[in-house]
């Protein structure tokens, strides 16, 4: 297993947000983590890249325990994360963006911003403006593209689709498919359920802050259950 | 004609002056409220100890200066630049960092800022007693005068040779910050952290790092403007302390945590200010002849009396906090 977060108890000082939710994926499947509003799941994939104490549970990384690494380390170790919210720098340029993406390289990476720009054709154009005024696809595609600066093993993505036009939301979940296929495994949570469980290799359905179903995306779409209760019919 | 040459002396070369100053210092307080999120109280204090400290340098190796043909304040100031920004992170590492370690919120960090404050006004005033001192004892000061080519100007253009050095210097500055921001990886990153501190951490920036370049720059900052002010004026231990308001209004003006907004509003509240005090019937008065006798020009004509031109900077940061608060750069709300 690429990632593999076993029993997760954690929450924000009160009350545990997570009581006990499992979650594993392996170099280059895509795990969507979908739910109600306020099931957990941000907290969840917090919890995989260290943003959040845990009290209970272990995080492990291709066999390797890292609980207790602290979230810029496991940069390093070659996990990248999404927030949900202002996922950007706002007042750096695009390619300066990608730059802070890349703050732990220490070799040429321009390269990789190529890439990036192949991957994300509309940055190319915008290089040098503003991220703060891009639309909000353009937005979210500087917010991935930062990401995967590092070149990383693991890509946590929260809601990358969130207020999206339909046209950008597929978009982005094609090009999720392109960086899966490149070998990195991707842990999403979205708010588009049956779109993103069409492209998952395993889904993990959460509610009050436990595992309520896992599965492989097909199957959840063809459950019933979750289809009445999370799918919208 | 006369007349015009005392507005470009009293308002043109005076703005500027002030202003620079202002702006130095607005940048030291903008950058460190960008990067900590706070209000440095003590950043106009640090910049009496930078003259302090250039002072015990020149006071070292007298005739430094004038080997070179520059008053020694001047040439020692690389030195006194070395040691703010070294002390700045000193500071840091005792009073700002326990703090930051444990989480608090800004405000408590605001609050450690004024005991700092305070501690470098006892300090000056411990080791340096409180009477002024001047750079310029066994030194003459160079003062320049320029001859206007027109038959009715007698009187020069007057700038003297710490005036000079010191608008050149603060060019100097604003370039190189503005290639550092723009050009470093470093300044870059502190740019990002300015603008979202959360997803800096989450790209692996070293945040440490970039507080630690932060102090240096405000220090050195601090160190250039107070030692060139002090060389302007004469060093007293409350050198800048009553520049704390100004310096804070261009830093708001300018949207804080904006580096270029706090050039801009170090320029506006300078400008403001001599325009404020200046004596507006000396314009007038050549005028008097062409006016009916009735009308009788005021030998003073000022909108502010010079000994409460404090007014000025206040006045500016309430108007800018009740109509703008972001400022003109549109910076944080505090
Ligand atoms: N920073 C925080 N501090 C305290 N409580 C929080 C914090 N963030 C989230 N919570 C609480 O934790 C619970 C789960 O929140 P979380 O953001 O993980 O839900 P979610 O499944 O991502 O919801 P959404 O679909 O709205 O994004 C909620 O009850 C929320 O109020
Ligand atoms: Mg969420």
């Amino acid at each position: 297993m690429l990632i593999k977060a076993s029993n997760i108890v954690a929450g924000y000082g009160g009350e545990p947000v997570l009581n006990g939710i499992d979650l594993s994926i392996d170099s280059g499947q895509i795990g969507v983590i979908v739910g109600p509003n306020g099931a957990g799941k941000s907290t969840a994939l917090k919890s995989v890249f260290g943003l959040i104490q845990l009290t209970q549970g272990t995080v492990s990384l291709a066999g390797d325990d890292v609980t207790h690494v602290p979230p810029d380390q496991r940069v390093s170790l070659g996990i990248s994360y999404v927030p949900q919210e202002m996922n950007i720098f706002p007042s750096l340029t695009v390619r300066e963006n990608l730059e802070m993406g890349a703050f732990i390289r220490n070799d040429d990476f321009s390269s990789v911003i190529d890439n990036m720009y192949d991957l994300f054709p509309p940055l190319k154009q915008k290089a040098t403006a503003v991220a703060g005024q891009l639309s909000g696809g353009q937005r979210q595609m500087v917010a991935i593209a930062r990401a995967l600066m590092i070149g990383p093993r693991l890509l946590l993505l929260d809601e990358p689709t969130v207020g999206l036009s339909p046209a950008f939301v597929y978009e982005i979940i094609e090009r999720i498919k392109a960086i899966a296929a490149r070998g990195v495994g991707v842990l999403i949570v979205e708010q588009n359920a049956r779109r993103a469980l069409e492209i998952a290799d395993i889904g993990f359905v959460l509610a009050a802050g436990k595992n309520l179903y896992t599965d492989s995306g097909e199957n959840l779409l063809n459950d019933p259950e979750v289809a009445k209760s999370f799918l919208g019919g | 004609m006369n007349e015009l040459i005392f507005f470009v002396n009293k308002v043109l070369i005076s703005g500027t002056i002030i202003g620079c100053i202002y702006a130095l210092g607005a940048i030291g307080v903008t950058l460190v409220f960008g990067i900590l999120r706070f209000a440095n109280f003590s950043h106009a204090d640090m910049m009496t100890v930078g003259a302090y400290i250039a002072f015990i340098f020149a006071s070292l190796m007298p005739g430094a200066g004038a080997l070179i043909g520059l008053p020694t304040g001047f040439v020692v100031l690389p030195l006194a630049i070395i040691c703010l920004a070294a002390f700045a992170i000193v500071v840091d590492r005792l009073f700002y960092r326990p703090l930051r370690e444990r989480k608090v919120r800004p405000v408590m960090l605001l609050v450690a800022s004024l005991g700092v404050t305070l501690m470098l006004h006892g300090l000056v005033r411990l080791f340096a007693g409180t009477s002024p001192r001047s750079f310029f004892q066994d030194e003459k000061k160079d003062v320049f005068r320029f001859d206007v080519p027109f038959e009715l100007a007698s009187r020069d253009i007057v700038i003297s040779e710490p005036q000079v050095l010191l608008i050149i210097t603060s060019i100097v500055c604003i370039f190189a910050l503005h290639w550092f921001l723009t050009h470093t990886k470093l300044g870059k990153a502190m740019r990002a952290m300015s603008d979202n501190a959360d997803l800096a951490l989450v790209s692996g920036i070293n945040t440490e790092k970039i507080v630690r370049a932060t102090w240096i720059i405000a220090g050195s900052l601090a160190a250039v403007a107070g030692t060139l002010l002090s060389l302007d004026v004469v060093l007293k231990p409350d050198l800048s302390f009553n520049l704390l308001l100004p310096i804070f209004a261009a830093a708001i003006v300018g949207g804080i945590g904006r580096p270029y907004g706090a050039i801009a509003g170090g320029l506006l509240v300078g400008f403001s200010e001599t325009l404020a005090i200046f004596n507006w019937s000396i314009l007038l008065r050549p005028s008097a002849e062409f006016l009916p006798e009735w009308i009788d020009i005021p030998a003073r004509m000022a909108f502010v009396p010079t000994e409460y031109k404090i007014i000025v900077p206040f006045v500016i940061l309430i108007a800018v906090l009740i109509w703008r608060p972001t400022g003109i750069f549109k910076g944080q709300v505090l």
